[in-house]
């Protein structure tokens, strides 16, 4: 670029230089047509005057000429009284066409004297005055004229009247045998015949100058728009040169950026995937790759990765729903080359508008984790079946030997012994359940049954059930149920195991009092308010309630009385998430009593 | 009945004798249903239990049930395996209960035994199914 500058600049030198030969030769051209054209109109005035000088000499009457003697004696004579008249009034038509003095002479003794003088005023020559102060080339030509008869020009020359050009011609006597005077007609030369020249030469001249100034004109205005051109294409240059440097400096933040982003991602542990609203994966890090063993550098579409997927994988469904909802959604988990795979899929929405523009699908490798899950999950499956028969065997011995053998066992602390024996299985067995129930629940593993059943029905049933133990325990049940309740729509065994549950914990931590039953219909639901006068709960510990292994103790070592497993009510709570209800503690205050309440989808 | 595990045969022999009952024990399940074919007298009731060496508890009822001569006696599967699944299975394929053994003592299996003999000989309809219901009684 900078280089045609410079050509550019030079160019504009070369086309000053040009302008300067075109208008030399224009003005030279104008210069020489002016010289001709200024001979031209020298040789038409010369012309002029010779056919002038001859035209007045031919209205000369020889006869009349031939009496004047070129003496003051003339001016009695009638002839040259005429024709000097005659004189004067021919220079006076003549004046126009630049004729100054008509007169005529006759040369005598080396002399010229005058003979008829058309000037009028002081300079009038009288007839026979001398002209002395005749120039050399004037003499000379009256010289020739009287010996040859021709008629003569004679270049400027000056005398005491001025600068003139002179034309002068014979006059002859009546038979034009011999030559009786000269006539000569004076031209003034600066005023007239050089002015006239002048003028003449004048008209190419202007044309000349005018054609150059176009020229010029023309030239210089096409350099000066180039020039600005160049200007302005050297202003364009300069701001695309800024343009590009920004550029460049931007670009190459951005690239650093970019890395750091890409470095960052690239590091996760967690596949990465950014696809657009066409389904086109945009960027994947390198775990996807593996992942998926995808070829680098190459386009990929989400139906590429969902191809590659066992049957049963439909992500385009789940996608769709999610990007609907312009949520952050989980997948089920994908199967892929027996890997087990958790997928995210969270929506990319302008900061702005919440405009939809793609979204990212994060993956994360579960294998390991879920073998490790599945593995714990067997153990314990097996652990709890194992447990369970020797268990049996000392609850199923032992409560023979209390029942079977009264007669022979009479020692008390024997009977004590066994007593402690039996209760002690019965405890186990009932942690070895919850473990296992837990553990079932947690995995999901637990079948939901749903059925149309009256709540009335079920908890008068439980409360007939649970007689023996609400009878030992002194306490008053109260059953608190409005007529006509909707049927609730869920799994009948699953709500008697958490009614159970509820009453249990009821009974265990209440000494004196009563129990409550109470039913309300909500919107959509029945809700179950389980209430007792029992020990209470600290506020500390109503928040943990629901949580695994925690029981309403003041402290972790200080374990409440009643010997549970603290498991109760974490099942009941996995139970009434799978029911789609809930659980929770509605009140409760140290010393009065709890009141716990749960929810259940009418029918 | 038929049980692997001595303990738990010892212990349910003792209940079933003190109340009067022949207990007749196979100790894997090929033997279960060798015996069962042989007996000339058939037992009025049968108590399997699921894991077993050779052959299963699911395998052994299967195979009664199929069997025309035994096909009507009740069959209770007693285990300590006690996955829902587990006792829908043995419901579906002709058991009259699933009990779970840890959650009863002796003397109640014993209880039960009567109740489904009483009500087979009555030839009713067998008591309602017991899946592993917690027993709070006993907390």
């Amino acid at each position: 670029m900078d280089i045609k500058l410079f050509n550019k600049k030079n160019s504009l030198h070369h086309q000053y230089v040009f302008i300067g030969i075109v208008v030399l030769l224009i003005m030279f051209t104008g210069f020489l047509v002016g010289q001709v054209i200024g001979k031209h109109k020298e040789i038409k005035i010369n012309a002029e005057m010779y056919r002038l000088v001859k035209t007045f000499t031919n209205l000369i009457d020889p006869s009349k000429y031939s009496t004047i003697k070129s003496d003051l004696s003339d001016n009695q004579n009638a002839n040259y009284i005429a024709i000097r008249k005659q004189l004067i009034e021919i220079g006076k038509i003549n004046n126009e066409v630049g004729v100054r003095w008509i007169y005529t002479f006759v040369p005598r003794d080396g002399q010229l004297v005058f003979s008829v003088d058309s000037v009028e005023g002081p300079d009038h020559s009288e007839p026979g005055d001398i002209y002395y102060d005749a120039s050399p080339e004037f003499i000379q030509a009256v010289n020739r004229v009287w010996t040859s008869k021709e008629t003569a020009f004679v270049p400027p020359y000056t005398d005491r009247w001025g600068t003139f050009i002179s034309v002068m011609t014979p006059i002859l006597d009546i038979n034009g045998d011999a030559v009786i005077g000269v006539m000569a007609i004076d031209l003034d030369y600066f005023y007239f015949y050089k002015k006239q020249i002048t003028e003449a030469k004048k008209l190419p001249f202007v044309i000349t100058f005018l054609v150059a100034l176009i020229f010029v004109l023309v030239r210089l205005n096409k350099i000066f728009a180039q020039k600005k051109d160049k200007e302005y294409l050297n202003s364009v240059i300069d701001q695309e040169k800024h343009a590009e440097d920004m550029v460049i400096e931007r670009t190459k933040e951005l690239n650093d950026e970019k890395s750091r982003l890409l470095a960052s991602i690239n590091s996760l542990s967690f596949g990465f995937i950014i696809i657009d609203l066409n389904h086109k994966i945009i960027f994947k890090n390198k775990v996807v790759s593996d992942m998926f063993n995808l070829i680098e550098n190459k386009d990929f579409f989400l139906e590429d990765v969902t191809s590659l997927l066992e049957k049963g994988n439909f992500i385009e469904k789940q996608v769709e729903l999610c990007l609907k909802e312009k949520s952050v959604c989980k997948v089920k988990d994908i199967i892929f080359d027996k890997k087990v795979l958790h997928g995210v899929i969270s929506p990319i929405t302008t900061e702005n508008d919440n405009k939809l523009i793609g979204y990212v699908f994060m993956l994360e490798d579960v294998t390991e984790a879920i073998a490790i899950e599945r593995s714990h999950n067997e153990f314990f499956s097996i652990a709890s079946h194992e447990l369970r028969t020797p268990l049996t065997a000392i609850r199923g011995n032992s409560q023979m030997l209390k029942d079977d053998f009264k007669d022979k066992i009479v020692d008390t602390d024997i009977i004590e012994m066994i007593s402690d024996i039996h209760e002690s299985s019965l405890r186990l067995i009932d942690i070895v359940n919850d473990f296992l129930e837990v553990s079932r629940l947690e995995q999901g593993k637990v079948q939901i049954k749903k059925e149309s059943f009256e709540i009335p029905l079920l908890v008068n049933k439980i409360v007939k059930d649970m007689d023996d133990i609400i009878n030992k325990s002194g306490l008053s049940i109260i059953l608190d149920i409005p007529n006509n309740l909707p049927k609730v729509f869920s799994d009948k065994a699953k709500v008697e195991q958490i009614l159970i549950n509820l009453i249990g914990n009821s009974l265990k931590f209440t000494k004196k009092g009563n129990i409550t039953i109470r039913i309300e219909k909500t919107d959509n639901f029945l809700k179950i308010i389980v209430s007792d006068t029992g020990i209470g709960i600290s506020t500390i510990n109503q928040s943990l309630l629901f949580r695994k292994f925690q029981q309403a103790g003041e402290q972790i070592l200080a374990r409440d009385f009643t010997k549970g497993t603290g498991l109760g009510l974490y099942i009941c709570h996995l139970l009434i998430s799978n029911l789609g209800g809930s659980i929770g503690l509605v009140k409760s205050v140290l010393g009065e009593g709890s009141t716990f309440a749960f929810t259940l989808p009418i029918e | 009945m038929a049980e692997d595990d001595p303990l738990m045969v010892r212990m349910y022999e003792r209940a079933f004798s003190s109340s009067n009952y022949d207990l007749e024990v196979a100790f894997d399940g090929e033997e279960a249903v060798q015996k069962l074919e042989k007996m000339e007298k058939h037992p009025v009731l049968i108590l399997l239990d699921v894991m077993m060496p050779k052959k299963n508890g699911f395998d052994v009822l299967r195979e009664i049930k199929q069997n025309n001569n035994l096909k009507n006696i009740p069959v209770i599967m007693l285990t300590n395996l006690a996955g829902e699944e587990d006792a829908e299975k043995a419901l579906s394929l002709g058991a009259v209960l699933y009990l779970v053994k840890s959650q009863y003592d002796p003397k109640q299996i014993v209880d039960k035994v009567k109740e489904i003999i009483l009500a087979s000989s009555r030839d009713e309809d067998v008591p309602e199914v017991s899946v592993e219901v917690k027993d709070i009684q006993d907390k």
